[in-house]
């Protein structure tokens, strides 16, 4: 007999992807989901979009640990694979080892979002014993300087570099990320200096937007638009990568929605008070899971919204650059208050990034 | 493969069910790895389920005769092979 089990991948993610794609074509199924497990942190990043405001009782209206195991039990039942946790700093929950090996055991391919300065001997050897599918570790500088700068905590960055040594030590894969702004866009080549010799994946990203209460401050550190695709590109890798993607997808129909992507049709996003959101970027549409379940708020609570949206409005309609600018009408929504008036600043890397990665064919 | 052989799963995989679709994911020891999941077809599936330590493949192999449209032979065969597969990849473990 052939195949009654088979490997699901030939060697890369790309395929593993494909077999998915064929197995839920079609079909609005919850695969890939993020939990905000707190919005505490430890650090107090100039540009956070989550951090708690003046006043703001974070901690007594976070869901407790027995909430997250059912909802995490509820998202299984769903159909969930991809399971990012984050934060806040989500280390700082006391109940992370109980979240996140509930989630292990039930096989979910965990990620987690860290500042890496909180890493225990238990937390590693949790790791060890359960192993996520990727630590990502926020860095903004290459050096105590600027990245403590940044997060407002002096030693945070040796803390952080420690907790990633202990990360590689122990075999867990990591990478890196960072958030391009005029407090580190001079240090940026040497962030991605300190990547390299560690051998560690880095990725960045230039788009700052505005608190999740609305604060619209972080805007202010955003770096130009030509500056920051001219860092981007300095690297040969990723203008390949740019183009490839370019080539791979610009043909491919996405229709005539104001979305494209996954929001609410195969992605979902819960915040620490339990509110379930079609991604961590639309919070047009939500849904109580205190008293609510899962499968219902899917099912129901937000699975129209794409169709009530209006595309017909929408400004980036037929734009050829939507695959390079980061478009995201959730990210205008919080920009503008509007989904449909796009972020002038993304339009403007959209566009730096479309010449470059153009007059890069040309040439090649 | 002895048919009166006990098979159970081991807690190092976990069964998922995706859109209709079987999946087995590695919980621990080496870090995750999209190449290590496995995907199941339906007869598989059925007889992941019932590898709880308690069934022996002869019982096994009786249900899914009564349940799936297959011949003894092949339906003995398929199991055998299956389990075999999931001993020789350390998912399963025969009880002693």
């Amino acid at each position: 007999m052939n195949s009654i089990c088979e490997q699901a991948t030939g060697g890369d993610d790309r395929h593993f992807w494909r077999v998915l794609s064929e197995k839920i074509a079609g079909q609005r199924v919850p695969f890939s989901g993020s939990l905000a497990l707190t919005h505490r942190c430890n650090l107090r990043c100039v540009h956070c979009y989550a951090r708690e405001e003046p006043g703001e009782n974070v901690s007594g209206s976070e869901l407790n640990t027995d909430q997250w195991l059912k909802i995490i039990s509820e998202i299984k039942e769903a159909g969930c694979l991809f399971l990012l946790l984050t934060g806040g700093e989500p280390l700082l929950r006391d109940d992370f080892p109980a979240i996140y090996s509930f989630a292990r055991k039930n096989g979910f391919l965990v990620t987690l979002f860290t500042n890496a300065t909180l890493v225990s001997d238990s937390i590693l050897r949790l790791f060890h014993d359960l192993p996520p599918r990727l630590v990502e570790v926020s860095i903004y500088g290459a050096s105590a300087g600027i990245h403590d700068r940044i997060t407002g905590i002096p030693g945070s960055f040796a803390k952080a570099m420690e907790g990633i040594e202990a990360f590689q030590f122990e075999g867990i894969p990591v990478r890196l990320k960072s958030v391009l702004m005029t407090l580190n866009d001079e240090n940026f080549p040497a962030i991605e200096d300190l990547a390299r010799s560690r051998g560690i994946k880095f990725r960045f990203d230039p788009a700052i937007f505005p608190s999740l209460a609305g604060d619209r401050g972080p805007l202010d550190l955003r770096v130009a638009a030509k500056r920051a695709v001219d860092l981007e590109m300095a690297d040969p890798d990723r203008v390949r990568e740019w183009r490839e993607f370019y080539r791979s997808f610009r043909k491919v129909p996405v229709g005539d929605g104001l979305f494209n992507c996954g929001s609410g049709v195969n992605t979902f996003h819960i915040d620490p008070r339990g509110r379930l959101f079609p991604c961590l970027m639309v919070r047009s549409a939500a849904y109580e899971l205190g008293p609510g379940r899962f499968q219902y708020g899917w099912d129901r609570a937000f699975h129209d919204f794409r169709k009530a949206a209006p595309a017909a409005q929408s400004l980036c309609r037929g734009c050829e650059k939507k695959l390079l600018c980061g478009y995201c009408p959730g990210f205008f929504e919080m920009e503008n208050g509007s989904e449909t008036r796009p972020s002038e600043y993304m339009c403007a890397i959209g566009q730096r990034r479309f010449a470059r990665i153009i007059s890069k064919a040309s040439g090649g | 493969m002895n048919p009166t052989g006990k098979f159970r799963r081991k807690g190092s995989i976990a069964g998922r069910r995706i859109a209709g679709e079987s999946f087995l994911i590695p919980v621990v020891g080496t870090p995750v790895d999209l190449e290590n999941i496995f995907v199941l077809n339906p007869l598989a599936d059925y007889i992941w389920e019932r590898l709880d330590g308690e069934r022996t493949l002869a019982a096994i192999v009786a249900e899914i005769i009564a349940e799936f449209d297959v011949a003894p032979e092949q339906a003995g065969a398929d199991a055998g092979e299956f389990v075999g597969q999931l001993l020789e990849r350390g998912l399963a473990e025969e009880v002693a």
